[in-house]
């Protein structure tokens, strides 16, 4: 489990250095609250990095937690949506398993992020397919033909091809709805997060949401160790019923 | 002054429940639905104009990018995030459940960026602060039945920079 807490913990803090890296040099720039952030981050990889002992790694992720809290009141709520909330979450849950008197609470603070990040691709397929409009193709072909999302103008091309977005509509959504399945195999799995980083890439290119590409990522050791457990407790469970 | 203090925590300890509960426990409903899409125009004052003589858009996407261009913006992409964070404050502008000092603060959030962008495309001058004034207005666009719809949903009232300099204070 060690190992999988300090990969989140050193993905999560490239993660945050490039978000503070943009807000220290964006068009707004917030170098007061921002600058001690990129510092921290890059301590939180360098921790990860050198297996330094606990206790640095918690006051580094607790001073990181002052800086989210900070932002949330500056920006009232996430900066960049969904991007900057699972990144604080990241950020609790590494910080709970680091301080938690035990063993087991450790683990249920990363398994807690790990189910999260289930949640986070079947919870976004269940909107959808609940929407006829995406069931259609009709939800995505406006994504392009008005949304605020297309990174260029050109980019709005696609809505003329229906055919096209209802195909890539079913594939996001049943992606999305079939993650879960991806706990009961570890080959599966493993097929599940290539894809589901190659969305968000495509998203990141697309719509420009770059940040949901780095700190997904960053989320992504917990659940590899959580399918791990999670595997052995359902043969032993199976087992046990035989 | 220790009421005042004791209802200050109080109000500080709610908004970061309001804020906190949110990420601890979020809803991961992504793009569940295609509402309207706000835009963003700002217009120039002269000296004794009632009304604006040109909206120009703020914050338009770049005509095309290449692939090249798309991966180079993985790593940094901040005018993007600002766009995507005007999004959220238009949204908070246009919503009436929003308590009145969220919607003032996602105000000043977008007065700030139409004076910093009239500046960047010299629309205003360096010395035109007291004279010149700026507004915006957002425009919403929407699907209804087979065809698009665009109206504009808010108007700001005309300030001056030195005006925005008083409230970000």
């Amino acid at each position: 489990m060690i190992d999988a807490l300090r990969l989140c913990e050193l993905l999560l803090g490239a993660a945050f250095a490039q978000q503070s890296i943009e807000h220290c040099l964006g068009p707004v720039r917030a170098l007061p609250l921002f600058l001690p952030r990129l510092v921290l981050s890059l301590l939180l990889a360098l921790t990860a990095l050198l297996a330094l002992p606990g206790p640095w790694v918690v006051g580094v992720e607790a001073a990181l937690l002052l800086c989210a809290i900070a932002g949330l009141f500056r920006f009232d709520g996430a900066y960049n949506g969904g991007s900057d909330r699972l990144g604080l979450l990241v950020l609790c849950c590494v910080l709970a398993a680091r301080a938690a008197p035990s063993l087991m609470w450790a683990q249920v603070a990363l398994g807690y992020l790990a189910v999260q990040l289930v949640l986070s691709y079947f919870m976004a397929g269940w909107a959808k397919v609940l929407n006829p409009a995406w069931r259609n193709g009709r939800a995505l072909r406006d994504v392009f033909a008005f949304s605020a999302y297309p990174a260029s103008e050109q980019l709005r091309g696609w809505q003329d091809w229906p055919r096209l977005l209802w195909l890539v509509s079913w594939g996001v959504m049943l992606l999305e709805l079939l993650f879960p399945v991806a706990l009961c195999n570890r080959n599966v799995l493993l097929a599940m997060l290539t894809l589901a980083a190659i969305f968000h890439l495509i998203n990141a290119c697309a719509f420009g949401f770059n940040r949901f590409f780095w700190v997904w990522l960053a989320a992504y050791p917990a659940l590899l160790w959580f399918q791990l457990w999670f595997q052995l407790w359902f043969q032993l469970s199976f087992q046990q019923r035989l | 002054m220790a009421l005042v203090n004791t209802g200050t925590i109080r109000l500080t300890a709610r908004r970061l429940l309001q804020l906190l509960l949110p990420v601890l426990m979020p809803s991961w409903r992504f793009f569940d639905s295609i509402g309207p899409a706000p835009r963003i125009d700002y217009a120039v004052f002269d000296e004794g104009d009632a009304a604006p003589r040109q909206w120009r858009p703020l914050a338009l996407a770049p005509l095309r990018l290449s692939l090249g261009s798309m991966l180079v913006r993985l790593p940094y992409n901040a005018p993007r995030n600002d766009m995507l964070f005007l999004i959220s404050c238009c949204e908070r502008v246009l919503d009436d459940e929003q308590a009145l000092d969220v919607r003032a603060r996602a105000h000043t959030e977008i007065l700030r960026r139409v004076a910093m962008h009239a500046h960047q495309t010299s629309a205003i001058g360096p010395h035109d602060d007291a004279t010149i004034r700026l507004s915006f207005r957002i425009r919403q666009v929407r699907r209804e039945h087979n065809a698009l719809i665009e109206e504009v949903a808010y108007e700001a009232g005309s300030f001056t920079q030195s005006q925005l300099m008083a409230w970000d204070r």
